[in-house]
């Protein structure tokens, strides 16, 4: 079985949204309205002169046991063979119990306006034709044909390492079982396939490194 | 950790958990009203109804029955508008309502519950209307019976004569499905684990208190206009309401005391609540205390004066009824997502 997961480094971010604009592209989400499917979050920790800059890139998380797919009535949200959480457009209403349900923030209402902004400013063909509650999906389509998500592609500092966590070669598989990557909000029970290096709430640069 | 108020649901969906409540309690108490009075001594013991009055009562049929039928008719139809009006709301409010033949897919979503509970609740509750309504139509088909109207009444008062051979058990399943209707919509809310506000056992429990409370108080609405009708039932209600005020108070108390230490993003919440007059002063205040100390009067004072009693009693079903409606709005609004970052 394949079970696609996400390592992100936080002492190697910096924040230069890189990531947040390839997926822009690679999967048309409303930009000029604030909407991501990954964003980075940026936290000033301490006080003058002892201050810290923290960047912690967000993204779906891939729950194992995904509140928002629990939530949803229509069966829209649904776990792939290959681990990843995804919206069939068709079937989803668009009711917002999904986004009120995900701890980690990470989905947002694709509203039918958007789809014709997006349609003047990406072209015709782009991946959103029916308003509904929009997320990250490990960018399958491109995966699924061998190659990297958008976003761990183009980070240049590669923050994000991308893999199967039921390959024990891969270096996801590694940093997971070695327990240097860890899960956001484990206590919900969720397990979340994204990981993360250092604590997202703590400048990294004092105690990590 | 970062903290951020939900903006995905807003006053669409306040007015469909404030309808579908009300809507849910209203199909409920009209069952209660007609085939359950022996359970008003266990409900609301306060209400003066002992058990062997109410066996009195209801040994006697048909003749207490039909006074009732106002009442019933009144309060079932109304329940089935608000449940309608409700859900209209809730369809304005999706984005995409033309894939909501696809709603039924997954029992472990609360909104396949309620849409199942609305349906049918909808459906029976209409069913019980129409059964209940037959002497009406046939009183209004006799009086026109030369005007273009008289067809269609006919048609309904003989749809309406067949269909009260099952009047009983449409009542039953409306009141049932009713009280599920009222019950889920605080499931719905709870079932937020980053809101942590909402993410309580107490809000179900504090949502479908309330809703009862908003349909006994639009009863007492109700009866103050067909009061001639009824005799005795105002009390009881008014009674059955001031245990659900009660109630709900303690309720919030609870739910109050667990928050105040609760964490960050809950602080959040209450704290916003606070800073709204409408929360305290209307909710609180004019919602629950003010109708609690009138309906408390009215109810052990009643001998008194019953013009007053009457004023005193629409004032507090509207007070109850607004107070409902701004517990859920600010209920909704303070709901904050407690991110990990």
């Amino acid at each position: 079985m394949t079970r696609y997961a996400m390592v992100i480094d936080l002492r190697t971010c910096v924040g230069c949204e890189g990531c947040v604009a390839a997926c822009t592209m690679e999967n048309h989400t409303p930009f000029w309205h604030n909407r991501f499917r990954t964003h980075i979050e940026e936290q000033v920790t301490g006080r003058y002169p002892n201050v810290g800059r923290q960047f912690v890139p967000r993204l779906c998380m891939h729950c194992e046991q995904p509140p928002c797919q629990d939530v949803c009535p229509t069966g829209a949200t649904y776990t792939t063979k290959e681990g990843v959480v995804k919206v069939d457009q068709d079937r989803c209403i668009g009711c917002g119990y999904c986004i009120i349900a995900c701890p980690y923030g990470a989905r947002y209402p694709y509203e039918r306006d958007y789809i014709k902004e997006a349609k003047a400013t990406f072209g015709e063909d782009i991946a959103h034709q029916k308003p509904h509650s929009d997320k990250c999906d490990f960018c399958l389509h491109r995966v699924r044909q061998g190659m990297l998500p958008a976003c761990v592609d183009t980070c240049p500092l590669q923050a994000r390492i991308f893999g199967d966590l039921d390959d024990p070669n891969s270096e996801v598989a590694k940093l997971v079982s070695a327990g240097k990557a860890k899960p956001l909000r484990p206590e919900l029970g969720t397990a979340p396939k994204v990981f993360y290096i250092g604590d997202p709430q703590s400048y990294v640069g004092k105690d990590q490194q | 950790m970062t903290l951020e108020f939900q903006t995905i649901w807003g006053e669409l969906i306040v007015i469909y958990l404030f309808l579908g409540g009300l809507g849910g309690a209203c199909l409920s108490l009209a069952s209660i009203a007609v085939y359950s009075k022996r359970m008003l001594p266990i409900i609301a013991p306060w209400s003066g109804v002992t058990l062997s009055a109410a066996a009195e009562t209801e040994a006697e049929g048909e003749t207490e029955s039909q006074p009732n039928r106002a009442f019933t008719l009144t309060m079932s139809l109304s329940g089935v508008v608000f449940l309608a009006v409700g859900t209209l709301m809730l369809m304005f409010d999706l984005l995409q309502p033309e894939a909501i033949i696809y709603l039924l897919s997954n029992p472990s979503s609360w909104i396949f519950w309620g849409t199942l509970f609305i349906g049918l609740t909808l459906v029976f509750g209409a069913l019980y209307g129409w059964a209940q309504a037959e002497p009406f139509f046939q009183r209004w088909s006799e009086r026109s019976s030369t005007g273009g109207l008289s067809k269609p009444l006919r048609l309904l008062t003989f749809v309406g004569g067949k269909l009260q051979r099952g009047e009983r058990l449409f009542g039953l399943l409306a009141g049932w499905f009713g009280f599920g209707t009222a019950f889920y919509t605080g499931f719905l809310v709870s079932m937020a684990p980053s809101i942590p506000f909402w993410h309580t056992p107490t809000l179900p429990l504090l949502f479908l208190v309330s809703a009862f409370s908003t349909g006994a108080a639009y009863a007492l609405v109700v009866l103050v206009f067909i009061r001639h009708r009824q005799e005795g039932l105002e009390q009881r209600i008014e009674g059955f309401d001031v245990g659900l005020i009660l109630f709900e108070v303690l309720l919030l108390l609870a739910y109050f005391n667990f928050a105040s230490m609760g964490s960050l993003g809950v602080q959040a919440s209450i704290n916003y609540l606070m800073s709204q007059p409408g929360f305290w002063f209307g909710a609180l205040v004019l919602g629950l205390l003010v109708p609690l100390a009138l309906e408390f009067w009215t109810l052990f004072r009643h001998e008194r004066s019953p013009r007053l009693n009457t004023v005193l009693s629409l004032l507090s079903g509207v007070l109850v009824l607004v107070g409902g409606y701004l517990l859920r709005h600010y209920v909704v609004y303070a709901g904050v997502f407690e991110f990990p970052w």
